[in-house]
Order: C-alpha cells, then structure tokens, then sequence
C-alpha cells in the first residue's frame, strides 16, 4: 500500500511538533528522522536485488527509541521508513523477570521483469510475548502472518518467454508454551502450529503441528555431568489430499566436564517419519561423539565422530564423519585456527541417485590482533566426490579481512575473497571463479562539525554468467545546535552481466540514489 | 524384522532416558544481601546505573517491588574492600576479565546455553568465547545482545556478511531479517544445526514446505538422505538467481547425470532443455513422480495430448 504525499506530509508535520515541544527528558532515547529519498535508475529491474525494495519519497524514521517507567518497565522501538513501503517497524514493552511483548511488522518487495512491474510483495506481522508469573515458570506464545501476493517468472523459462505465475497465499502462525527453570535444570513444552492457505489454488491448503518437550539439568549430585533430551512429534496435513506427514523424533545427550578444560559431550537422535498410506517409514538415526580439551585463553582442540542411518523402503544409507578443529595463540596477538573433516556415505541397500559419496572439508586462519583492529587470512576447502555418477566439485577459497578504529582518524573495514570453483559431471566440467571486494570507511573526528564516509562493495563472478556488480557509497554529516545533525548519503548501484547473449533483453542495471535526513537525538 | 525390533528397542531406550531426567532436579537459589549497596558504589560511579535502567539489570534498588535482586557487587566481586580502598585491583571488572572468570560471573545467574541447549557440537565453545562476545551487559538491548541486528555476529563471521552483499540474497542488508532470525542457536533442544533446518526455512516461504505425494528427495530433511533446502539454495547469497548454488541445469547435475534418453529425444533438442523447463515442481509434485510440468503438453506441443512420451498423470 503506498501512502498518499498528502498522508506522508501529515505525519511529518506532527512529528515536527513533537520535536519542537521538545521530547527531551532523560527517561528517552532515540533518534528521529525526517527526509527524503530520491532515486533515479535505468535498466532491468529485475536483476539487482539490492534495490528491489527501495522507495522514492518523503522518509520518516524514529529508531533506536527507549522509554522507561519508575517501576522497570520500558517500551522501546524501531521504526524505520514509516511513510515508504519498506517500512520496518518494531514496538515493545517488557519488565525484567515479569513480561515482555515484542511487535513487529515488515515487507519485503521482489521484481521480476525489466520494468519491474512484475513483482512479489511479502508482508510480515508477528507478535510474542512472554509472561513469568513465578520466578521459576516462564509462559509464551505468539501469533504471527506472512502473505505473499503478486506475479512472478517462472525460472529458466526458455529465452523470450514471459510466462507468469499468480502467487497469493497467506500462512498464519502460532505457537505457545511453558518453561520451568531452576537453577541449571529447564523442562520446556511448546506447541506450535501453523495454517497456510492459498487463494489461487484451495488444493495447495495445508496445516502443521507441532509438540516438543525438552528436558535439561545436571545430574544431583554430578554437577558436571549435564543430561538433556527431547521428544518431538510433528504433522503436516494437506486435507485436500487426503495427505499426512507425521514424524517423531526422540533426542537426547549428555556432557561431561571433567575438569582443566576436558570435556566429552554424546548425543542422539532418533526419528521416524511416515506418510499416509505408506507401509513403511523413514528413519533417520545419528550418534555424535566429541572430546574437547581447552587451555583458557592459550588453545584448545576438539575431536569428534558421528554415525548416520538413513533407512526407508527404497535404500538404507550410512555416513561416517570424523571431525577435528583446534586453535592456538601462539602470542597473546596472534591467533591461528584450523580444522578438518571428512564424511564417508554409502549405500548400503538398494540404490540412490547419487550413489556412494565422500565429503571432505579444510580450513585454516590466522589473525593477528593489534592496538587500532585486527587482520585475519583464512583459507577453506570443500570437495564432495560421487564417483558412481562420475561427480566431483571442489571449492576453493581464500579470503582476508582488516577492520581498524582509531577515535582521532575514524574506521575502516574492508575485505577481499577469492573463490575458485571446479565441477565434473556427465555433461562436462567448468570452472568458476569470484572475487568479492568489501569496504567501509568512516571518519570519526569531526572538523567543523562535519564527518566523512566512503564505501562500497564490488563482486565479479564467473560462472556461466559473467556478473559484475558493485555499490559505491558516500556519507556526509553536518552537526549542529547540540542534538541535530543533518545526514546525506548518496549510493550508487550498479549491476552488468558482461556475457549478455540477448540485447532485448538487457541484463545492465544502474541506479543512483540520494537519501537527506534531519536527525534530531531524543 | 531384525531391523524393527532393533528401531523399537532404540526408541524404548530413548524413553526410558528421557523419563529419568525428567524425574531429577537441583536445590534452589537464594537471595544475595548487596554490600556495600548500590548508593555507595555510586557515590563515586556516577550515571553507571543509568545504562543499566534500560536493561534486565536495571539495579534493583531503583526499582519498586523488584521481582529479583541485583546490585553492584552481583558482578563486580571485592566491593567492601574496595569502597575503604577505592583501587582498580581491590575489585573485579568483567570487561578485564578472562573468559572462564566472566563466564562464571555470568553463569552465577544464568544458564549458560553452551551447557544445555545443543545437543551436538557448538563450535562456540572452541573458541573461547566470553559471554560478553555478544552480550553488552551495560547497554545491550533486547536479552542483553550488543544491537538488536546481531551485528556482532560480523565480527567474526565475516565471510557470511559479505555472502549477503551478493547478487541474489537474503534481505538482511534491508532489516527484515537478522542472523537471529534463522540461527536460533540457543534455541532449547535444537538437535542439530542442520537436522529440521528446513523448519527455518518454511516459516517465511511455506509455498514450497510440502508435503507432496512426489518428494523430490534433496529437499526433504524429514523423508530421505537429501539436505533439506540447502542442497540447493545458498541461505546467505549466492551469484546465481534465488539464491541457487549452481547456475542453470549444473544445479541439477549436481546430483543427476543426463538420461540416456534425453540425449537422443527431439532430435537431440532434449539435451539442449534447461531442466525446470519440464521438471518445473522441483520442490515436490502432487501429479507426477518426475516433478514434470502439469502443463508440459501444452507448453510444448500446443495440447496436453501431443506430449504423448512424458505421462504427466504418472
């Protein structure tokens, strides 16, 4: 829903009078916001997510607000572009240890064509609270709703096609529950369910329970050994179907901290699942194992296992995984990390499309922390093979982050990736590689009350497009009379597939944007 | 049979676990007498009470019938001797503290969620983490969080953010979401990161949640081996559309090689096809055991009739 000019300047004009009356006791907080955003782009507007949910007109924005009553209570909000469709408001109150009440409600826009007349729209209101009638019972619950309305393009349509797709569906959701608590023991029970419902099409209606009971606490007289466990039982109907999925899935684990940092931790999880009509289920079966030893503050390590079962009336699947990470400052500023880990899955009856399967997986860091920030280098490995189909893919990538703050010059945060993709399968093999270049720089001293930024991000990727994209940022603010500040942030956007097979049909994207506010601190 | 006895026999065991624990308990918590009180502390402490009024450890002294107590020296132990001798070493500071002596501080009150809620491997607990890592305990918002966008989750997990600034993303850059939204990780039994993650998914897009008579197995956690929705889909970003792993049919040949038949079929045309051109329910079918188009016949031949070798009522 787009609000009228005339509703936009309305709200403007109170909130001017409630600035000029002066909000300004110490029991608030908050910073309020008045501008304008104008933006002006050319191109596909179905191609650059970055700007599918931004809005030209009057802004208004109150954020960060707190309000506190003698008594403990405090109401605080969030509430962002109030006057524009990407509003995002949030509204709450709570008092420690007796309630709390949290309110939220957004929208989310995404275009689809180049116009960008063809577009989905997802509402989002929910609501939780929380109530603690005793020190010991904590009640809660919530309702919320999401709707998705609009006209969307189908993927890989074949080139030209604009066939579209009506989506209109509502899904209301609730839940409620009960926790006790005493000291280091927790019982929870909780309910939560779901309903969806789809106004092109009644079949698609369906509804979902769901109960879970989790138990937590030490052993009484065993501190360190800590047992918890759980039982879930869940239900997804389609009525019109005549189609039900249920499942029941039992865990469980206990930890046992032994002391100078050892520790041993198991786990289990056991579920079935089954289907209206079929004879037979589904389960899935997992044992975890992991040792830990940790030097507070110099190092530690952890070592770890897990068996799979995957069984249900076509194939059984079994996966071995075995786990290892580990870190060590070597001197207080220099911290190196690095793990390893490995999954086995095999068939071991009847047969699955992708056959036997080996995972594997390495990483290593090393971050050097100093007096203004820190620098770190990572490098990660993924490589999964199914030989039975003749598929591998591997996964490379390389990365560096910095991040300085000085209080005199300002901060910077920047970082730089490096991915390099291989692929092999029955249709051939490709290669992709990807560079993702990040940075944010703020000044943080003023000079005659002005502060500086600059930022932005660049993205090249490789594959069987051959995208570039990148945001380039400047901010400006201009301080004055004590709490006002006036903010201008200019962002430029833009989006180009350099291997565009089809001028009708442009991949290129540019926009500029301009965003003015008149911020005033509560 | 063997394998059903042994399932039930699992499932006994299981029970009988879970009936033990529910049947124990730990002695309860007593109320702390604060000395000195909070006046005193803030005699020299000025406005340090005032970032803590807006959070759950808003001094209870300040607050008219407080349901719990807190005061100063509920974190900073060494208070007598350091109100007769008001040096930085006679009392303690979790800001300076390591982090086993700020997770004890913590932990005197609160269970620590590295303790109970996951089940499996919380890689948190390897890195040595404080509880002040993420939490402000002066002037954090909502559960203490240092900002309610869990933008302290990009300290360290900086790979993550940038995944977000890609072509096709999640909306967290925008505020209708943050990490928190679908990393519950205190969330209480969560068995796994991975296991049910669907779950998280299905709340914002339960267009695709099924179930369906025809399942595509990499999208069910529940029914089969596959990953759930992340065997396709990048949660964070991704270069390629929606979020997709693999661009075009590579996303499919991820896990299946061409059909024989597909490479001979319409004049070879059939090899040439994006995959979702005929097998567009790829998140579960209620007609068709391939996931093919409802309406293949009339997209491709003009009729439902003319698409004669795919029976689209399999």
């Amino acid at each position: 829903m787009k609000l009228s000019i005339r509703f936009q300047f309305l709200v403007i004009f109170i909130l001017m009078i409630m600035l000029s009356v002066g909000v300004t006791g110490s029991e608030y907080d908050g910073v309020v916001k008045v501008g304008f955003v104008y933006v002006d782009d050319e191109g596909n507007r179905g191609v650059n997510q970055s700007t599918y949910n931004l809005y030209e007109g009057a802004a208004l924005s109150l954020e960060k607000f707190s309000y506190r009553f003698d008594d403990g209570t405090r109401v605080f909000g969030n509430f962002r572009n109030i006057t524009l469709n990407n509003r995002n408001l949030v509204l709450g109150v709570t008092k420690s240890g007796l309630y709390g009440l949290t309110m939220r409600n957004n929208q989310y826009r995404r275009a689809y064509n180049f116009q960008g007349s063809r577009f989905t729209r997802r509402h989002q209101t929910n609501g939780q609270f929380w109530l603690q009638p005793h020190r010991y019972l904590k009640l809660f619950g919530g309702y919320g709703q999401t709707r998705k309305k609009g006209q969307m393009v189908d993927l890989f349509e074949p080139s030209g096609n604009t066939a579209l797709t009506t989506v209109d569906y509502t899904q209301k959701y609730f839940n409620a529950g009960a926790r006790l608590k005493h000291k280091r023991s927790v019982a929870e029970l909780e309910y939560r369910g779901s309903d969806y419902s789809d106004d092109t099409n009644d079949a698609n209606d369906r509804s979902s329970k769901r109960f879970k009971l989790t138990v937590a606490t030490p052993l009484p007289k065993y501190e360190n050994l800590l047992v918890n466990g759980g039982f879930q039982r869940f239900e997804s109907e389609i009525p019109n179907q005549i189609d039900t999925l249920t499942a029941n899935t039992v865990w469980g684990g206990l930890k046992f901290f032994y002391g100078d940092g050892y520790s041993l931790r198991y786990s289990f999880i056991f579920d079935r699942s089954r289907r209206t009509g079929d004879l037979s289920a589904t389960d899935n079966i997992s044992h975890a194992v992991y040792g830990s030893k940790l030097w507070r503050g110099h190092g530690g390590f952890s070592v770890g296992y897990r068996y799979k079962i995957n069984d249900d009336v076509r194939d059984e699947v079994t996966t071995n995984g075995y786990f290892f990470s580990g870190w060590v400052n070597v001197v207080p500023e220099v911290t190196l990390k690095a793990g390893f880990g490995s999954e086995k899955k095999e068939v071991q009856e009847g047969r699955t499309l992708t056959g036997d399967e080996d995972f594997t997986r390495y990483w290593a860091s090393a971050k050097y922390k100093f007096t203004l920030g820190f620098v770190r280098v990572k490098l990660a490995n993924k490589k999964t093979e199914n030989d039975d189909i003749g598929s591998s893919a591997e996964f490379t990538r390389v990365a560096t982050d910095l991040s300085l703050f000085s209080e005199n010059y300002g901060q910077l945060q920047t970082s730089y990736a490096y991915l390099d993709g291989d692929f092999e399968n029955s249709g051939g093999a490709f290669r992709f590689r990807e560079h993702v270049v990040t940075g944010d720089l703020l000044s943080a001293a003023y000079h005659n009350n002005l502060r500086a930024g600059f930022g932005g991000t660049y993205m090249r990727s490789k594959r069987d497009l051959d995208v570039e994209s990148f945001l380039v940022r400047l901010t400006g603010v201009y301080s004055f009379s004590h709490d006002y500040k006036v903010e201008v942030v200019y962002s430029a956007f833009n989006f180009d597939d350099l291997a565009d097979p089809s001028p009708t049909y442009s991949r290129y994207y540019t926009a500029n944007v301009v965003e003015v506010n008149l911020a005033k601190e509560l | 049979m063997t394998k059903t006895i042994t399932r039930l026999q699992q499932s006994a065991v299981c029970m009988v676990y879970l009936a033990l624990l529910t049947a124990v308990h730990s002695p309860a918590t007593l109320c702390q007498v604060f000395e000195p009180d909070d006046e005193t502390c803030l005699m020299c402490h000025e406005e340090y009470d005032k970032g803590l009024a807006k959070t759950v450890h808003r001094l209870s002294s300040e607050v008219e019938n407080a349901t719990f107590r807190i005061g100063c020296v509920s974190c900073h132990e060494g208070g007598e001797v350091h109100a007769d001798d008001p040096s930085a070493e006679n009392i303690t500071n979790p800001a300076k503290m390591t982090t086993t002596a700020v997770n004890s501080t913590c932990t005197q009150c609160h269970q620590p969620h590295t303790e109970m809620d996951n089940v499996g491997f919380d890689p948190h607990i390897g890195e040595d983490l404080a509880c002040t890592s993420c939490h402000s305990i002066h002037n954090g918002v909502t559960a203490l969080l240092m900002d309610e966008e869990a933008q302290f989750c990009g300290k360290c997990h900086v790979s993550a953010v940038n995944a977000f600034k890609k072509r096709s993303n999640h909306p967290l850059i925008d505020g209708n979401l943050t990490c928190l939204s679908c990393h519950n990780f205190t969330g209480r039994g969560n068995p796994d990161y991975g296991y049910g993650g669907n779950a998280n998914c299905y709340r914002c897009h339960p267009e695709q949640s099924g179930p369906y008579m025809y399942e595509h197995g990499a999208s069910s956690s529940f029914t089969t081996e596959g990953g759930g929705c992340t065997a396709c889909h990048f949660p964070h970003g991704s270069p390629n559309e929606r979020l997709l792993n693999q661009p075009n049919n590579s996303l499919c040949r991820q896990c299946h090689g061409l059909p024989p038949a597909h490479a001979t079929a319409h004049n070879g045309e059939g090899a040439s096809f994006g995959c979702l051109e005929c097998h567009s329910e790829v998140h579960g079918s209620y007609d068709n055991s391939h996931l093919l188009d409802p309406q293949l016949g009339i997209k491709i031949g003009g009729s439902p009739g003319s698409c004669f070798c795919h029976n689209v009522g399999d």
